[in-house]
């Protein structure tokens, strides 16, 4: 066998495409040194916090999230403390939607923004509430995080209208709909829906065991997850399916440790790097991938699996101190879910530890809005005890 | 009552070609426009153009009062055209169709249009299996050629791949799906959406029963075959390979050994075939196959941990602590002969 190396091939190589995108990542500026680099950031993500230009029309019903992507991205340089965060929590809140004599309760939870016509204040539309109104998963979630991150206590929410609104979207099969108006069901929504219920603890409106079972379908021969059943398995539904498994306190009976299933989903994973990581094989490194693949794994507790540096270089080779962000591929412009999203993967890998603030990977936050998360926990079941 | 709707946004201009905005229009002089409650000091405004405030005003308020009409039905193609992400919108148009009782064939047309400018939209594609399920007497044709021409410019579009299965599912479109995945893998033989949506057709084309019956798994054991020795450094083919096993596992078909043995003269630094070889070997320690003459378990499990540490240390270098932990993992469970390590690589930890 060893005699036989010598005509070791080049390794992997994926489309002509990325050797002149690295080519042009050699050429990228020098990552600054940190105080640079966390104000070129803070910059960026204010400016994305204040106003985005026309171009960018087509994120209207999904402000809330590209919120959610700058004030996360604040949060892991530790400076949510500069935004005006009163402002922002009662702008979120004017985002909830309540129950009332008009709304039933599977239409509450949190919209993306007041785009329909809704008014800031919602004891104004309690009586005749706007017939296309209603809740987006991912919007409760992004809600409910940004109050988290922010130091919010949850006072203002109404736990149970929100969650039944999330149980009111789960499908016969076990998925999840977006949205009363919003009928597109895959993994993305099973996952707002388990991280809405996790940042409010308490599961027990929707059904896990239908979660767990369509979460399993979604598996494919490869070992990654689709979106949905029968479809290709790709690093976001990946991630998606294991963080939702492990919120769901399921993730070792449904994927056990010493399992082919597991094993083949560890293989997955890993082969998802070239430098950076993809999201399938043999489609460009993608930064918004060092989320989905890196969480993925650091949730699973293999992060020491992958080539770090290799890693990392790719990930600052995306970054553009002109903008202050993360682009996709290195040589683009940033926008905001990249900027995020590459650095969030770095935090959940804790490979930047000096630089940011970890993420608890399956909760898609920092440790920090975690453990705040939890105090919130434990003081409502001391309440509760005491009652 | 029904409109052709091609060019939505010529639709709504006046004669001369010009834009004219909604609130300047007569036929609209009985709405009241509504605009977004943005007296809160808000977060994250956006820079809209007057066109789209002024378009989604009068959305704002048809959608408030649910009205469902000719002039409403168009008013979202506009507000479709400047924002097709907005899934309220298609929400309050399906609804309009629903209630005018709207022609499909014309929406259909409209889609593909949308579909073909926003390749990558979540609800143009939604919206087309919805009109596709009330087109009377479709056949779901149009919905393969319409993934086949978004594929042909971008062969992995994931939405196009997706809204393909779901055509093939619900108009029972199996039989001709397998020549389209060799026509994509002849073209781009690492396209892995293409060997992907193969093992879909085989797996699931004979509905509860698998597809993937002793007959099937020889045959595309060697069509992929013969797919690796044309072209070995292929994880897709590798992975549609091992897919075709994973019932049965690979040490049952001797075949796959043989075949590795004989690749390995020419491509014994191709990682994937390394892998392959240390997978097979770990399926016959694992399921305690009967060995062949001359060979242990250990003299096995010894071979394995070998390939596991050249993908390590020469060819798979960038996987090299995950290929250094499945190897320890072997090891503690079938033993065998590690190889030694070179200095500085370190061996991870094992929980």
């Amino acid at each position: 066998l060893t005699s036989q190396m010598s005509n070791i091939s080049a390794g992997d190589s994926s489309s002509s495409d990325d050797e002149g995108r690295s080519r042009r990542c050699r050429q990228q500026q020098q990552l600054p040194d940190m105080e640079k680099f966390s104000a070129q950031l803070t910059k960026y993500c204010r400016r994305v916090l204040t106003c985005l230009p026309s171009h960018c029309s087509g994120y209207d019903q999904n402000r809330l999230v590209f919120a959610w992507f700058a004030i996360s991205t604040m949060d892991m340089l530790d400076r949510t403390q500069e935004l005006n965060r009163q402002e922002i929590i009662d702008w979120v809140y004017s985002l909830q939607i309540l129950p009332s004599s008009g709304r039933p309760v599977a239409n509450c939870g949190f919209r993306g923004a007041p785009l329909l016509g809704s008014p800031a204040d919602p004891h104004l539309d309690a009586e005749n509430p706007l017939p296309y109104d209603a809740s987006h998963l991912t919007m409760v979630f992004a809600g409910l995080g940004i109050l988290l991150m922010l130091g919010d206590d949850l006072q203002r929410v109404d736990r149970d209208a929100v969650l039944s609104g999330v149980a009111a979207l789960q499908t016969p099969a076990g998925c999840f709909t977006a949205g009363k108006f919003a009928p597109e069901s895959d993994l993305r929504f099973v996952f707002s829906a388990c991280v809405s219920c996790y940042y409010l603890n308490d599961f027990t409106k929707i059904d896990v065991d239908r979660s767990v079972a369509f979460l399993l379908a979604c598996q494919t021969y490869e070992g990654g997850f689709g979106q949905r059943p029968g479809s290709e398995a790709h690093g976001g539904s990946t991630f998606c399916a294991i963080a939702s498994l492990k919120l769901l306190g399921r993730l070792d009976s449904a994927l056990p440790a010493d399992s082919r299933q597991r094993s083949r989903l560890l293989r997955w994973l890993c082969q998802r790097q070239h430098r950076g990581f993809h999201g399938r094989p043999y489609k460009d490194d993608d930064s918004c991938y060092t989320f989905w693949i890196g969480a993925s794994l650091a949730a699973l507790g293999r992060a020491n699996l992958i080539d770090r540096s290799a890693l990392v270089e790719f990930v600052f080779s995306c970054y553009s101190g002109m903008d202050g962000g993360f682009s996709k591929y290195p040589g683009d412009s940033a926008d905001p879910l990249h900027t995020y999203l590459a650095l969030a993967g770095l935090a959940a890998l804790r490979l930047e530890d000096e630089r940011l603030e970890p993420i608890r990977p399956e909760a898609n936050i920092t440790e920090r809005a975690h453990l705040h998360m939890l105090a919130l926990h434990r003081a409502a079941a001391a309440s509760a005890a005491s009652h | 009552q029904s409109q052709h709707l091609i060019e939505p946004a010529a639709m709504s201009a006046t004669a001369a070609g010009g834009w004219v905005l909604y609130r300047d229009r007569p036929d609209w002089a009985d709405v009241t426009p509504l605009k977004q409650d943005e007296s809160e000091r808000t977060v994250l405004r956006i820079a809209y153009t007057e066109k789209f405030s002024d378009v989604h005003d009068y959305l704002r308020a048809c959608m408030r009062a649910d009205e469902r009409s000719q002039r409403t039905l168009a008013l979202t193609a506009d507000a479709i055209e400047l924002n097709p992400a907005n899934y309220t919108t298609w929400s309050y148009r399906r609804a309009i169709l629903a209630s005018l009782d709207g022609d499909m064939e014309a929406e259909m047309k409209l889609v593909r249009g949308i579909i073909l400018r926003n390749q990558k939209n979540y609800q143009v594609w939604y919206h087309r299996r919805w009109v596709a399920t009330r087109l009377s007497g479709a056949d779901g044709t149009s919905e393969l050629e319409l993934t086949g021409e978004v594929l042909t410019e971008d062969s992995k579009n994931y939405h196009a791949w997706e809204h393909r299965q779901w055509a093939i599912r619900h108009f029972n479109l199996w039989e001709r799906e397998l020549a389209y995945t060799e026509l994509l893998i002849g073209t781009d033989v690492r396209n892995n959406s293409a060997w992907h949506q193969r093992h879909f057709v085989l797996a699931n084309r004979n509905g509860e029963a698998s597809g993937l019956t002793p007959d099937v798994v020889a045959a595309e054991t060697e069509f992929a075959l013969n797919w690796i020795g044309q072209c070995p450094n292929n994880e897709s083919a590798w992975s549609f390979l091992r897919g075709l096993h994973l019932d049965t596992g690979l040490a049952d078909c001797p075949r796959l050994l043989q075949f590795c043995r004989e690749l390995l003269a020419t491509e014994a630094g191709c990682p994937h075939l390394l892998a392959f070889m240390a997978d097979y070997r770990a399926d016959q320690l694992d399921r305690r196959c009967p060995l062949a003459e001359g060979e242990t378990r250990e003299s096995v499990a010894t071979e394995a941990l070998r390939l596991l540490h050249l993908l390590a240390t020469k060819a798979d270098r960038i996987r090299r602590r995950y290929w250094l932990f499945v190897a320890g993992d072997l090891h503690a469970r079938h033993g065998g002969q590690m190889p030694e390590l070179q200095e500085g690589l370190v061996q991870p930890e094992l929980d």
